[in-house]
Parts: C-alpha cells; sequence; structure tokens
C-alpha cells in the first residue's frame, strides 16, 4: 500500500505539469489581452482618452512587463532577432509600402497590422536593442532611423526591482544604478525632421552604448537554450509556482493565493453542505429503491428525481427566490448573501443559525440535481450485491432484513458511490458560479467567472491548479478507500 | 456482531459531529480573536486621541441641517472678486433635513481595488467622491460654475494659465485602519492635517508612468508646466497654454492623497524614489485613507462596502450616519431588495422595467407608490459606428443609406421601452450643445435604396443582395454587425436592423462578441465593419478624444472608426481654445450638423434610467457629473 501511494503520488507531479501547460496554453490563446483590457475597460466607462502615447504608453509597456505578458507563451526564440526582422516591422508601422501613393486610402496596410507590428517591437524589448542600434547606424531610411531611435528608449530600459517584499541594500542599490542608467537613455531620440547633427548625435551616444554592452548580446548555445525555454510566460509562472506564489491578480493588485483561500470558506461551506446533503438523502434513498425495486414507491421517487435532475439549476434560484425570500408572500430566507450584514454581536450558534439561513436555499439548488445521480448509483450498486450468495447467508441466519441490507450488502454495494466523492472534490473549490451569482455569495465561483471576463491570467489559473490538485488528490483518496472500505481490493502485489 | 456493527456506526457519527464542532468551534474562535483585536485597536486609538493635541475634539454635527459655521478666513475669501468659486445654495441639505441612519445603496460588480488613482472603475471614483473631497466641485444646477470643497480659493492671475488655489486648512487624515496592536505601526499614529504637498503628491502619482493605472489621465496633463506647494495651504498649477479641457477636466480632478500613508511601506520605511510608482500601484493598504465628509472603514470583498460619516469633515453634506454599498453581481438583486426594503436606492433594467412597470400588476411596490420613481439621465449616448476606412462604410451615401433604413423612433419605442430620447448627435441629446433643430435621420427604405443605387451599390445577379464591383471583383453588400453579448436589448436591436436592411439587398451578419472580446476586435484590432456601442462623457464636451483624424491612426484610441475630416479637426482644435460658452455652443452646433450631414455614426439615442426609491429617502436629487448618485443632500424623512 505504501509503495502504491508513493507512486501514485510521483505520477501526479507530471499530471499536474501537464495539466498546468494545458491550461496555460489554452488561457493565454483565448482572445482578449489583460493589459487591453485594463487600460480599455475603463476608458469605456468613463469617457476619457486612451490614446496611448508617451508615457501612456510606457505604462502599457510596464504593465505587461509586471505580468510577464511581454514575453513569448512557450517558446523564445528573441535571441535569433535580427536587422531584418525588426526592419520589417518598423515598415509596418511607418507605412513605407505607402509612401508614394496618392492617397491614404489606396495604402493597404490594415491599422490591426500596425497595432501588432508596434506591440511586437515593444514586446521584443532588450532582445531588439542589437538590431536597433544597427538600423539605427545603417539603414538609408531617415524615417527608419528615427524610429529606430524612439524605439531604443524603451527597449533598452531595464526592469527595476518592485516586489512587495523590503529590498535589500544590494537591490536598492540596482535600482538606484538601474534607474540613473534608465534616465539617461530617455533623452537620446530623435524625431524624423531634426537636423543631421542632433541625429549624429543620438547615433554616435547609441554606438557607443552598445559597445560598452557588446558581450551582453552574444548569445552561447546554453544561453540560448535558457532563453528558448526560461524566459517565457510559462516558465517565469512556473518559476515562482514552486515557491508557492501564485502571482497577483491585476485587478485588485492583492496575492491571487490570498484571495483564494479567503474565498473557500464561502465555497467550502457550501459545497459540502450540499454534499453532505445528497449522501443523506441519496444512499438511504437508493438502497430503498433497490429493495423495493420496480414497486410503485420506486417509481414514483425515480420520476421526481429525474424531473429534478432536469431542472435547471438558475431557473429554480430564481423561482425559490420570487417565492420564498423576503418581500414576497411567503417570505422565509433572505434575498442573498452569505451571512447577515452585522454579524458581529452574535454568538457562535447565532452566527451559525444565521448562516445556515442564508444558505439554505443555495444548498438546495446545488444538491437537488445530484441526488438522481447519486441515489441511481446507490440502487445499482446493491441490486448487484443484493442477490448474491453472501446476502442470502445472511438471510439464511435469521439475521433481520435491516442488517442483512445495511450490514452485508450496503456496504459492498456503496462502493461506487465512494468513486463519486474523489469528482466532487473539484466542486468543493470551483463552488458552482450560477449558484454563487443567482444568490450573491462571493465564492469561488463568482471569483472565478469575474477573472475569466476580466483576462485575470493569475486568477484563473490558481483556482483550475488549485482545483487540479484537489482533484488528483480525491482520486488517490478515493482508491485508497477502496482497499479500506473492501478487503478484497489490494494495490500491493505481494499480497495475491 | 450486528450490535458491534451498530456500535461502530454510533461511533462514526459521533466522530463526524465532533468533527464538525470542532471546526466551527475553531473557526469562532478566531473570530472572537479577531474582535479582541479591534477592541484592542479602538482601545489603541483612544489612547492616541485622549492623550494628543485632539483631546477637544467635538463631534460636530454635519452642516446644512443645523448650519455650518465657516472661519473667518474662508468667508472674507468668498467676498473677493478674483475667486472664481461660489457658494452652491443647491448642493446644500434644506433647514428641516433629518440626520443619522444608514444609507444601502449596491454596486454592480466588486470595485477592482481601492486606490481612487490606479485602480479605475467608475465604483472607485465614486467612493472616492465622497471619501477624498476634490479641490472644487461644481454647481449642482449650472455645472459652468465651481463651488469651494477642499479649496476655498481659486484665482487665476494670468487668466487661465497660472491657477492658485487656497486649501481649507482644517481637513485631518483619517486614522489608518491596520493592526495598532502588533506595535508595528506607530509610525502610523497621530493626526496628520491635509495639505497642499497631498495634492502635490496625487499629481506626482498621476504622472508617475509607473502607475499604470492612471495613464488615462495623463494625456490630459500633457500640457501641464509645473506645479507646487506655495506653502502648506496653497497649492499652484501652471498649464503651458490655454485650453478648455484644463478647466474642465484638469481642475476638477485634483483632491489629495495621503503622502503619509501611500509613500511608506508597512513597516514604515519611505519607498526609494525609483520604485516608489511601482508600490504605490501596487500598494498594501487596502482601504481608502479619507478626509472627505464620510470615511471608509469596512468591506468585504463581494459582499459589501461601508462609508461612515466623519464627524470633523467642516462642510456638512453628511446626513447619513453609515452608507453601505452592496456588492450585487445578479441583476435581479436589485429591485428584488428594493421591495424588501434591505436596499434604498436602484435603477431598473429595461426587462425589470417592462415587468415590473409597463407589463405589471397595478399593486407592484414599482406602480403603487410603495417605492418613490424618478429618472436618472446620463452624460451616455448609444450609436452605431461605422468603420469608416472599410468598404463599403468609406462612402458617405452608403453610411446614410444605413442611417436611412434603421427604425431608430421604433427601436427606442419597442426595444428599449421608450427610456430615453433619440440622439441626432455626437453628444446626449439633452445638452445645450446640441442643435435642437437637427433631426435623427428618418426611417425610409426607398430614400435608402436609393442612395444606395446612386453609390453604385445595385443587384445585378438579382440574387436579392446588392453588390458592386470592386478592384475587379464583385462583391456583394454583406457586413457584419458587432454587438455586445450580454445585452438583449442590443441583440434585438440588431435582428430587427438586420431584417430592415434584407429588405433594401443588404446582409448583416451579427456578432455578438462579449466585452473583453469586442473591445479587442473593436478598439485593438479594428477588425469590425459596423459596432453598436455607446460614449459617455461630462459636462463639458470635447470631440478632440472621439472625432480628431490624429486619433483616427493611433493604436486603441477612441476614434476607432478611423473617421478623419479636415474640417472637423478645425472646429475641435477650436473649440478646445475657446472658453466663452455662447461661442461653444456655436461650435458645437456647427460640429453636430457636420456629422448629421457625415454619418459617421448612426445616431440613436440618450438613455435615460427609471430609477425607484423607498419614500423616507428625501431630497433625491441626482448630479449632472458622475457620480449621478450623489447622496450628499439627501437625508432620512419620515415616510410620508
Amino acid at each position: 500500500m505504501g509503495t502504491y501511494i508513493v507512486k501514485r503520488v510521483l505520477l501526479m507531479v507530471p499530471t499536474f505539469f501537464a495539466v498546468s501547460l494545458i491550461v496555460f496554453v489554452v488561457l493565454n490563446f483565448a482572445p482578449g489581452n489583460p493589459a487591453a483590457e485594463a487600460l480599455v475597460r475603463g476608458d469605456a466607462q468613463s469617457g476619457q482618452s486612451s490614446e496611448l502615447a508617451g508615457q501612456t504608453r510606457e505604462s502599457y509597456r510596464l504593465f505587461k512587463e509586471q505580468f510577464n505578458l511581454d514575453k513569448p507563451i512557450l517558446f523564445n526564440t528573441r535571441f535569433a532577432l535580427d536587422a531584418g526582422d525588426v526592419r520589417e516591422a518598423i515598415a509596418v508601422v511607418l507605412q513605407l509600402e505607402c509612401r508614394g501613393l496618392a492617397s491614404e486610402a489606396e495604402c493597404d496596410v490594415e491599422i490591426g497590422d500596425r497595432i501588432e507590428a508596434q506591440e511586437d517591437l515593444e514586446n521584443w524589448g532588450w532582445y531588439a536593442v542589437p538590431a536597433l542600434v544597427e538600423l539605427l547606424q545603417t539603414d538609408p531610411d531617415q524615417a527608419v532611423r528615427a524610429f529606430a531611435s524612439q524605439q531604443l528608449v524603451t527597449a533598452a530600459q531595464r526592469p527595476l526591482i518592485t516586489h512587495a517584499r523590503p529590498l535589500t541594500d544590494e537591490e536598492r542599490e540596482h535600482n538606484r544604478t538601474t534607474s540613473r542608467e534608465n534616465g539617461r537613455l530617455l533623452g537620446q531620440s530623435f524625431a524624423a525632421d531634426d537636423d543631421p547633427a542632433r541625429e549624429q548625435e543620438v547615433s554616435d551616444f547609441w554606438g557607443s552604448w552598445r559597445a560598452e554592452r557588446g558581450a551582453e548580446w552574444d548569445y552561447g548555445t546554453g544561453d540560448k537554450v535558457a532563453i528558448l525555454f526560461g524566459d517565457t510566460r510559462f516558465a517565469r509562472y512556473w518559476a515562482n509556482l514552486i515557491r508557492l506564489d501564485f502571482g497577483i491578480s491585476h485587478r485588485d493588485k492583492k496575492p491571487v493565493l490570498g484571495t483564494v483561500l479567503y474565498k473557500l470558506r464561502y465555497s467550502v461551506t457550501l459545497s459540502l453542505s450540499a454534499v453532505l446533503l445528497m449522501y443523506f438523502i441519496s444512499v438511504p434513498l437508493g438502497i430503498w429503491s433497490a429493495v423495493r425495486r420496480n414497486s410503485v414507491g420506486d417509481r414514483l421517487v425515480t420520476m421526481v428525481l429525474f424531473m429534478l435532475y432536469s431542472l435547471p439549476s438558475f431557473f429554480v434560484g430564481v423561482v425559490l427566490l420570487n417565492f420564498l425570500s423576503r418581500g414576497t408572500p411567503l417570505s422565509i430566507f433572505p434575498t442573498s448573501g452569505f451571512e447577515s450584514l452585522d454579524v458581529s454581536g452574535m454568538t457562535t450558534l447565532e452566527y451559525i443559525a444565521d448562516v445556515a439561513w442564508h444558505v439554505a436555499l443555495p444548498v438546495f439548488c446545488l444538491s437537488y440535481a445530484g441526488l438522481a445521480v447519486l441515489s441511481r448509483y446507490a440502487r445499482t450498486g446493491l441490486l448487484d450485491v443484493i442477490r448474491s450468495d453472501y446476502v442470502r447467508t445472511a438471510r439464511a441466519k435469521g439475521l433481520p432484513e435491516f442488517v442483512v441490507i445495511t450490514k452485508h450488502a450496503a456496504r459492498n454495494g456503496m462502493i461506487p458511490i465512494l468513486t463519486l466523492m474523489a469528482t466532487l472534490l473539484p466542486m468543493l473549490i470551483g463552488g458552482s458560479v450560477i449558484v454563487e451569482v443567482v444568490f450573491g455569495i462571493p465564492g469561488m465561483g463568482l471569483f472565478m467567472f469575474e477573472s475569466i471576463g476580466a483576462r485575470d491570467y493569475n486568477a484563473v489559473m490558481a483556482v483550475l491548479l488549485i482545483s487540479c490538485a484537489l482533484t488528483l488528490v480525491g482520486m488517490l483518496l478515493s482508491d485508497v478507500s477502496y482497499a479500506i472500505v473492501d478487503p478484497r481490493i489490494t494495490f500491493d502485489r505481494a499480497r495475491q | 456482531m450486528s450490535r458491534s456493527y451498530l456500535r461502530s456506526l454510533a461511533g462514526l457519527s459521533l466522530i463526524s459531529v465532533l468533527l464538525v464542532l470542532t471546526v466551527v468551534n475553531l473557526w469562532q474562535r478566531s473570530r472572537t480573536e479577531d474582535r479582541l483585536e479591534q477592541l484592542v485597536d479602538r482601545i489603541g486609538s483612544l489612547e492616541t486621541k485622549l492623550g494628543g493635541e485632539g483631546a477637544e475634539r467635538v463631534d460636530r454635527p454635519s452642516g446644512g441641517v443645523w448650519g455650518v459655521d465657516q472661519p473667518d478666513y474662508i468667508l472674507a475669501a468668498m467676498e473677493d472678486r478674483a475667486n472664481m468659486l461660489e457658494w452652491d445654495a443647491d448642493a446644500r441639505l434644506p433647514d428641516e433635513a433629518g440626520q443619522g441612519g444608514t444609507l444601502v445603496l449596491h454596486f454592480g460588480s466588486n470595485p477592482g481595488g481601492f486606490n481612487v488613482i490606479a485602480d479605475k472603475g467608475t465604483d472607485v471614483a465614486e467612493l472616492g467622491t465622497f471619501t477624498l473631497p476634490l479641490l472644487i466641485d461644481r454647481h449642482r444646477g449650472d455645472t459652468r460654475k465651481f463651488a469651494p470643497w477642499f479649496a476655498y480659493s481659486m484665482v487665476s492671475p494670468d487668466d487661465g494659465l497660472t491657477y492658485v488655489f487656497r486649501l481649507r486648512e482644517d481637513l485631518v487624515w483619517q486614522e489608518p485602519r491596520v493592526d495598532y496592536a502588533s506595535g508595528g505601526f506607530d509610525w502610523l499614529r497621530g493626526e496628520r492635517r491635509v495639505t497642499a504637498h497631498d495634492v502635490v503628491f496625487m499629481l506626482d502619482m498621476t504622472l508617475d508612468p509607473q502607475v499604470t493605472g492612471a495613464a488615462p489621465m495623463r494625456s490630459y496633463l500633457e500640457e501641464l508646466d509645473g506645479y507646487h506647494a506655495i506653502d502648506d495651504f496653497t497649492f499652484e498649477i501652471r498649464f503651458k497654454q490655454r485650453q478648455f479641457s484644463q478647466r474642465s477636466v484638469v481642475l476638477t480632478s485634483l483632491w489629495p492623497m495621503p503622502e503619509h500613508l501611500y509613500a511608506y511601506d508597512e513597516t514604515g520605511q519611505r519607498y526609494d524614489p525609483e520604485i516608489l510608482g511601482a508600490r504605490f500601484q501596487d500598494h498594501w493598504y487596502e482601504m481608502i485613507l479619507g478626509c472627505g465628509p464620510y470615511l471608509m472603514t469596512d468591506f468585504e470583498t463581494g459582499s459589501y462596502i461601508t462609508l461612515e460619516r466623519n464627524p470633523r469633515w467642516p462642510l456638512g453634506n453628511n446626513a447619513f450616519d453609515k452608507i453601505v454599498y452592496l456588492v450585487l453581481g445578479d441583476q435581479n438583486q436589485p429591485p428584488r431588495k428594493l421591495r424588501t426594503g434591505e436596499l434604498h436606492l436602484a435603477y431598473l433594467q429595461p426587462g425589470q422595467y417592462r415587468t415590473e412597470v409597463l407589463e405589471g400588476p397595478p399593486d407592484s411596490p414599482f406602480k403603487d407608490g410603495t417605492l418613490v420613481q424618478g429618472e436618472w439621465w446620463e452624460y451616455a449616448w448609444y450609436y452605431i459606428g461605422w468603420n469608416t476606412r472599410r468598404v463599403p462604410f468609406d462612402d458617405k451615401r452608403v453610411r446614410q443609406a444605413m442611417s436611412y433604413a434603421f427604425d431608430g423612433d421604433r427601436m427606442l419605442e419597442e426595444v428599449f421601452l421608450g427610456l430615453g430620447l433619440r440622439n441626432s448627435g455626437p453628444l446626449p441629446q439633452f445638452m445645450p450643445y446640441i442643435d435642437q433643430t437637427i433631426e435623427p435621420w428618418p426611417f425610409d427604405l426607398a430614400a435608402s435604396a436609393a442612395l444606395l443605387d446612386e453609390a453604385g451599390w445595385t443587384d445585378t445577379d438579382g440574387d436579392g443582395i446588392r453588390d458592386k464591383e470592386i478592384d475587379g471583383e464583385r462583391r456583394p453588400f454583406e457586413f457584419d454587425l458587432v454587438v455586445y453579448a450580454q445585452s438583449n436589448e442590443y441583440r434585438t436591436l440588431a435582428t430587427l436592423f438586420k431584417e430592415d436592411l434584407a429588405r433594401v439587398g443588404v446582409r448583416v451578419n451579427i456578432r455578438s462578441l462579449e466585452w473583453g472580446l469586442l473591445i479587442k476586435e473593436v478598439m485593438a484590432d479594428r477588425n469590425f465593419d459596423a459596432v453598436t456601442l455607446s460614449w459617455s462623457g461630462g459636462p463639458d464636451p470635447d470631440f478632440n478624444q472621439i472625432w480628431h483624424s490624429k486619433q483616427a491612426d493611433l493604436p486603441r484610441s477612441s476614434n476607432f472608426i478611423g473617421f478623419a475630416d479636415p474640417e472637423a479637426d478645425r472646429i475641435i482644435e477650436q473649440m478646445a481654445v475657446t472658453f466663452d460658452y455662447d461661442e461653444r455652443i456655436r461650435l458645437a452646433h456647427e460640429f453636430h450638423a457636420l456629422l448629421a450631414e457625415e454619418q459617421p455614426y448612426t445616431f440613436f439615442y440618450t438613455r435615460k434610467r427609471p430609477v425607484f426609491w423607498q419614500p423616507a429617502l428625501k431630497n433625491v436629487r441626482f448630479g449632472l457629473v458622475r457620480p449621478y448618485r450623489d447622496h450628499r443632500a439627501w437625508y432620512f424623512g419620515p415616510a410620508d
């Protein structure tokens, strides 16, 4: 058994990695972009300018840098960037091929392509510096040279260390030097209509600056491999994940893990009660159905359960609220929330009662559909064993029917139900989006839903990975519990 | 054997009960400890107050109710001719206003953080309005006038380039809500006055590129020449050139930010200047630290936010003891809570307005007088934007034909339940800057067809769809209309529009996109033919952002339809430097006429929201500028 558990735990690591890889790729390839979202959302609401010029552009770049959005997702081949690639992007941004055209309408460089090219240039950042310097010094086109100089000013900026932990003295020193260095670069660009002397000055500056740092862009094979796999969004994410750092949410700027753990208390209360309710009702119901299989009662129960099963929970939730919540004729339950607004004066019991009063309807909504499934499993499970010899033997021994069913038959018949336990674990954490929205419970489901809408990658990843880990653990637990419940099942070959 | 079995069953249930109780016990214990800590905090802060200079502090009633005594230096300044501020009689609470009570309002989603500069969103901005006083306040009735708020005097010695504000000397910062018991926050103790340096700090942070959240505001500050605190209570700001937007946007967006909190880390160590912006953006303090009429005192993410009356606020306008903002994600919750009385005021969505009011039973609380009904006009207007950089909408005649085929009156009446005004131009229809003589384009399919014929779009192959030869290729008249997926009304509108357009031989494909994707497709990638969207603005129109040709080619600009017209540019540029009200109106009318002809948008309507509130809530009037729910003059009276 011990070896088996160890083996399973070891297998979990690659599984978890693969899951995180898939989720990460899907998430990052999904259309939409948190940076654009974060910058534009406010604008559309407030009607304020969203022109991304100058400093605003700089903020946008810093935002991307903070959340690694400027990096490629899985593989970074930017070490191979050459002047040709960079010039191509610049040509699109500057619409070079449209130069000779009579009117702007004839130009078929789409604004979308230009935006994309601009974005690429920005994201290449440091990797594009040698190519940009080369263009600045050698390109025949003056507009390209001017643009390269402007691009250099941002591309050559080095990031500061801004994490929340207090900085060490070396880090502070690093920040001071970097900041001074970054500041020195700021003015070193020229516009397309500046005079040649200015251009010469700028060009010389960057030439000597590049010469000073010559070796930094000479990548060896080792460096290239490290960049290819290491300087990517995924690698950065994992590097943090290993330290259990799930990153910060770009919405409230707080560590995601803390928020998730905090939200957990709502969701767990809700789903744990729902699961308990489900098992407490459906197992006896299933057993009862199996004992009186095909009787009128059995059929009636089956029918009712399947009717419940087919009712969507958002509908039932709204109906329940409209008939049972305060302000309606029956006026029994509160309209929303997890607890009353002011719970500070409550004693433990009052508080439990208050929460129970609030979650009664949502728990019902979460559990009624599961009743059908679970009780059917329980029924089939029991039917499988009820005709077996040992049950007949038990009856023949003269044991009362109740003991025969609950002890001899049910114990074996309920094994399939155990499997389902494992699948319920992720539900514990994932919560239920719809029920949480309808009943205004600020749990995980609602959090995840909002995070997806805001393209809050870190938040979505955290929720999904934590529920992935829980599923894996849940499956292991259910396998182990098989062995405990049923002595016939063993995972150790030696005992065979 | 069976007894042992039953015993084990009993044992199991006992264990599970015990387990549950333990969990509950633990949880409860931590709550008690929490409460204990809070108590210790409160004792701690009481000690500071008793020991410090705050000992003579009086719990003064809020102003307006009992009359507000202003210090002599303020009264004198208000008499000064040069002072551009004047008292706003409309903003006062009436004499008979009662005091106290808890006002309950709601937000539709959780604010994304409580840093009023770094976190955007109308919800944070609304909370900011009541907790962090702007220097000046617009008059409720006449938005051209300014009233004193944190500043009691605003003068411009050189008529529009330099502005000097003199600030009240009696504001103090709220005590930060931190764990003083731990001993780690002693550096935050003590009373601090709100000074001009805090306003300087606010601008410093707004201008810092590391504060990524402040980016939209910065484009207005490009013409800023400088700003500084002349002394602790005098603040000066200079612009490079005179522009109207400076007065309408910049001067009305200045407020103090507590430097003594935001410039420091949790241990009281000041952040290095290199990273101050980045740390400010993600600052550790989780709430708003205020000094305004109300102070933020509590919040629970996803549940509620609490403001409490600031007893030391000297200007009144805070009749409520407490204001609770519930976070209600589900749109069905506000009307439900209005019925139960759990919410004091909310507006209804069009669908809810239909079921509750238009088709509701006569005893619906929304109809029988249980709730008071009012209207809330926003500076928001809706339109269909045509991508003028793409065939066929690069042709003015085609755009006009589209407007002819759009039955706006019917849409407003049937889909939007008549909740608004038809729009004819690029501003809310009720504004004086709109030329009321210009009518929206009438619904006229024959005229639409004629215009399409004229533009060369005819049905040559008899398939019922118009076509035209473009670059040697025959193209059918077919386009994608992007709509916001979460809006039922807009999907219906798109379907009706599609049917009407089919009758003139145009095929429409409706693409309903979720918000994030819509923004990306339309604003970032410009990958669209037509889109239904809305704009909101303030009382001083500035056409630059949406209509100037220099915005047309900027990535992510608001002029995503790529509109460019030299005449329009001229008017926009002239308006930017015109301060005279009548002249601004004349120019705006000119601009309106131009757009009405060009139809880069098919202008649709200006929305009004049906608002309902509990009768106990008195003097409910809505702000003409954000926040519309400006409750500074509201109060509770006896329900009639």
